[in-house]
């Protein structure tokens, strides 16, 4: 069944009488339990993209349906919702709080469902535990690695264990041996949790691990799909999961 | 997102930014201490006006001047003028009102004299009085030096030459038989009898008003001692003067042979006695009036004092006293009252401005917030936030802070309020119905207070968090 539908999706950007297009009458669609990277140089609108997809941006043209939903149908809590429930973010820069723990971080999707207090807090030690960073808890994020930010934000992005994992340069601010370690733990929840990942990127090396590449150019996109036997990426990694608390970046 | 959720994204917030939102709040605080203060200060004005010198509750009624029948029925010798029992009971039935408090004037004169054992030096003044029915006044009294009533009936009356005749506490007092004073002019002296008895004092009731009026204006005057309320219940036999019933100042009324002295006994303070003269209970004025002005003065009532359930109730009561033919004696309340409400008014306006341009404050305060949270708030919109739970957490964010300076505002009111008044009251030397505290922080007004400051921190706050909620996600994440 396809999690993602588009179909003549076009977007431009309008600043007065300029127009620019980012997107023409794109289309493709994917199907959940899917890995697959998005890639195109700088200013192809990867980002447009992703937050199309994610319903952060709904000015586009033509169709666009997450879980058959269309996105700019719907209503501000319907969309929050369905970003809430169905989808989840995981940025390049981690937008991690600050004044929180990372436990906190990891909960704050719950706040936002409505969920109880206590369930959150189970949930949340049970993921950062997933992701290698138990012992960070209780930690605020100043006070831990790039890589160990990551690992949290993707605790953040699973907490309310959603279809769809969209990912936004999730290594660009990560040294090659931690982004690898990132890259593992994708893989890992994809093929161990079913969820869809959507990486977008411009590393080629990320790119060549997922079983599907969208290569955006020219305002439009090339749909490849690759052999399995190509998927193991160009980089040292031993272990998919780190041991907690493991040392990144 | 649940209450507990929004509570404690507002709870960690709050906490971050401490020192910002602190910043703003002593603005709201500030400006929430003035209103507190004042509008405490404005009500205790208005109970002492209102409830001690000028009863705003309370209405005189007076039969209507220009009554033609009653003129007319007065040619004809009856006794018209003044109101009558059935009067006071057809005022008594007039829905609002809870209290009728018939009056009698003294209808001759008098001049009083005494007061050596108390103030220091003998005060003559021309006697204005008048007479209430003793029951109603009974229970206000506390501790009277003797009790407010007619004690005629437990008088011995028995003949005497001299006070020391007379059994303790009464008095040789001096009789007449025959006609009324007025109705003298053919009458042989001879024919009266005049004869001594032995009485118990006249228990007499004093003002509030003229015992301020006494402290402030005639005992500095004359280098007189001042007076007090518990002065006056443990001082008993000083409290006695002696009242010339049918003399006056302004040349005798009664012959002088006809005048006689009765002695009377202060027995406390009551807010139904008349302001500026003595009450007696009626039975001894009505008795005086047939002495000295004939039968036709004692019949009637000269006035009721008539209370309402209560102010708001005042106009009603007024409306209705007129359409059943009565008047009303002019009332310096009202006017004292209107004066009261444009000082609170205006206090309140500055106090409203404070607090104004402390809700300036706080927007300005939110609006550097949302542009600090940008990213923050970019961030729940992605993970599920929506609009309105972005602009809930900052409302109730500024909802927080609003009772927080609500409470400190308060807290500042009642604690300047605490310094207030112990200045006023070492500093500022006696005057007319000082009271003991300045400010009376009632329980509406401390609602009001959190109320105004909860409202205006949200109304500050609400552009912001509009601003706030309609962020593009994608630029604020950017």
């Amino acid at each position: 069944m396809a999690l993602i539908e588009i179909r003549d999706l076009t977007k431009e950007y309008r600043l007065a009488n300029l127009v620019t297009p980012v997107l023409e009458r794109v289309g493709f669609s994917v199907d959940e339990g899917e890995f697959l990277s998005i890639i195109g140089p700088s200013g192809s609108g990867k980002t447009t993209l992703l937050n199309l997809l994610g319903g952060l941006d709904r000015e586009y043209t033509g169709s666009l349906k997450i879980a058959d939903k269309e996105m700019k149908a719907l209503s501000d809590r319907r969309i929050s919702t369905l970003r809430n429930r169905t989808i989840g973010f995981i940025f390049q820069s981690f937008h991690l709080l600050e004044h929180l723990t990372c436990v906190e971080n990891v909960m704050l999707p719950y706040f936002f469902a409505g969920r109880p207090t206590k369930e959150a807090q189970a949930r949340a030690h049970e993921l950062l535990g997933k992701v290698g960073v138990a012992d960070k808890a209780e930690v605020r994020p100043i006070y831990i690695s790039g890589g160990q930010k990551q690992r949290v934000a993707i605790a953040r992005a699973l907490i309310m264990q959603p279809k769809l994992l969209l990912c936004d340069e999730p290594t660009g601010n990560l040294d090659r041996e931690t982004g690898a370690q990132i890259v593992d733990l994708f893989r890992e929840l994809n093929k161990d949790l079913g969820v869809t990942v959507l990486v977008v990127t411009h590393d080629e090396r990320l790119s060549r691990v997922a079983p599907r590449i969208l290569r955006l150019a020219d305002r439009r996109i090339e749909d490849t799909r690759t052999a399995a036997e190509d998927r193991v990426p160009d980089v040292s990694s031993t272990s998919s999961v780190p041991p907690a608390g493991g040392a990144d970046a | 997102m649940t209450l507990v959720g929004l509570t404690r994204v507002v709870g960690q917030n709050i906490w971050r930014n401490s020192t910002s939102l602190s910043i703003s709040a002593i603005g709201i605080a500030a400006g929430i201490a003035l209103f507190g203060l004042f509008l405490a200060l404005v009500e205790q004005v208005r109970n002492v006006v209102e409830g001690d010198i000028v009863p705003i509750d309370q209405v005189e009624v007076i039969p209507l001047s220009s009554d033609l029948q009653r003129l007319a029925g007065s040619l004809f010798g009856e006794d018209t003028f003044g109101l009558s029992d059935d009067d006071v009971r057809t005022i008594s039935r007039i829905p609002g009102v809870v209290e009728v408090l018939p009056r009698m004037n003294y209808k001759f004169s008098g001049v009083s004299y005494g007061g050596k054992a108390l103030v220091g030096s003998e005060i003559r003044v021309e006697t204005i009085a008048d007479g209430i029915p003793p029951e109603q006044v009974a229970e206000e009294l506390i501790n009277p030096p003797v009790p407010f009533e007619d004690r005629r009936p437990l008088q011995s009356n028995r003949r005497c030459r001299f006070d020391t005749d007379c059994p303790r506490g009464e008095y040789c007092e001096v009789r007449f038989d025959g006609p009324p004073a007025p109705e003298l002019a053919d009458t042989d002296p001879l024919t009266i009898r005049r004869y001594r008895a032995c009485a118990l004092p006249v228990p007499t009731l004093l003002s509030r008003y003229l015992l301020e009026f006494y402290n402030t204006v005639f005992a500095p005057g004359h280098g007189y001692v001042q007076l007090n309320e518990g002065l006056l219940r443990v001082a008993e036999k000083e409290l006695q003067f002696t009242t010339r019933l049918g003399d006056s100042f302004m040349g005798p009324q009664v012959v002088r042979w006809r005048q006689r002295n009765v002695r009377m006994q202060i027995t406390g303070v009551s807010e139904k006695s008349m302001d500026l003269g003595v009450t007696f209970p009626i039975e001894y004025v009505r008795d005086w009036n047939d002495e000295y002005a004939g039968t036709k003065g004692a019949a009637r009532y000269s006035s009721v004092s008539v209370r309402a359930a209560s102010k708001e109730d005042v106009s009603d009561v007024i409306r209705l006293v007129r359409e059943k033919g009565f008047d009303i004696k002019s009332r310096i309340a009202e006017q004292v009252s209107s004066m009261v409400e444009v000082l609170g008014i205006i206090l309140l306006i500055i106090s409203l401005i404070v607090i104004t341009i402390a809700g300036f404050n706080i927007m300005h305060t939110f609006l550097m917030l949302v542009l600090e949270r940008r990213r923050e708030i970019g961030l729940f919109r992605a993970i599920g936030a929506t609009r309105a739970n972005i602009r809930n957490v900052f409302l109730l964010e500024a909802a927080f802070i609003g009772l927080l300076s609500g409470v400190l505002g308060l807290l500042l009111a009642y604690s300047s309020s605490l310094v207030f008044d112990t200045m006023l009251i070492t500093q500022v030397p006696q005057f007319p119905y000082k009271p003991a505290t300045f400010f009376d922080f009632r329980p509406w007004i401390v609602a009001t207070a959190i109320g105004f400051a909860v409202v205006f921190t949200v109304v500050g706050a609400f552009l912001p968090s509009l601003r706030a909620a309609r962020l593009d996600p994608v630029r604020a994440l950017q």
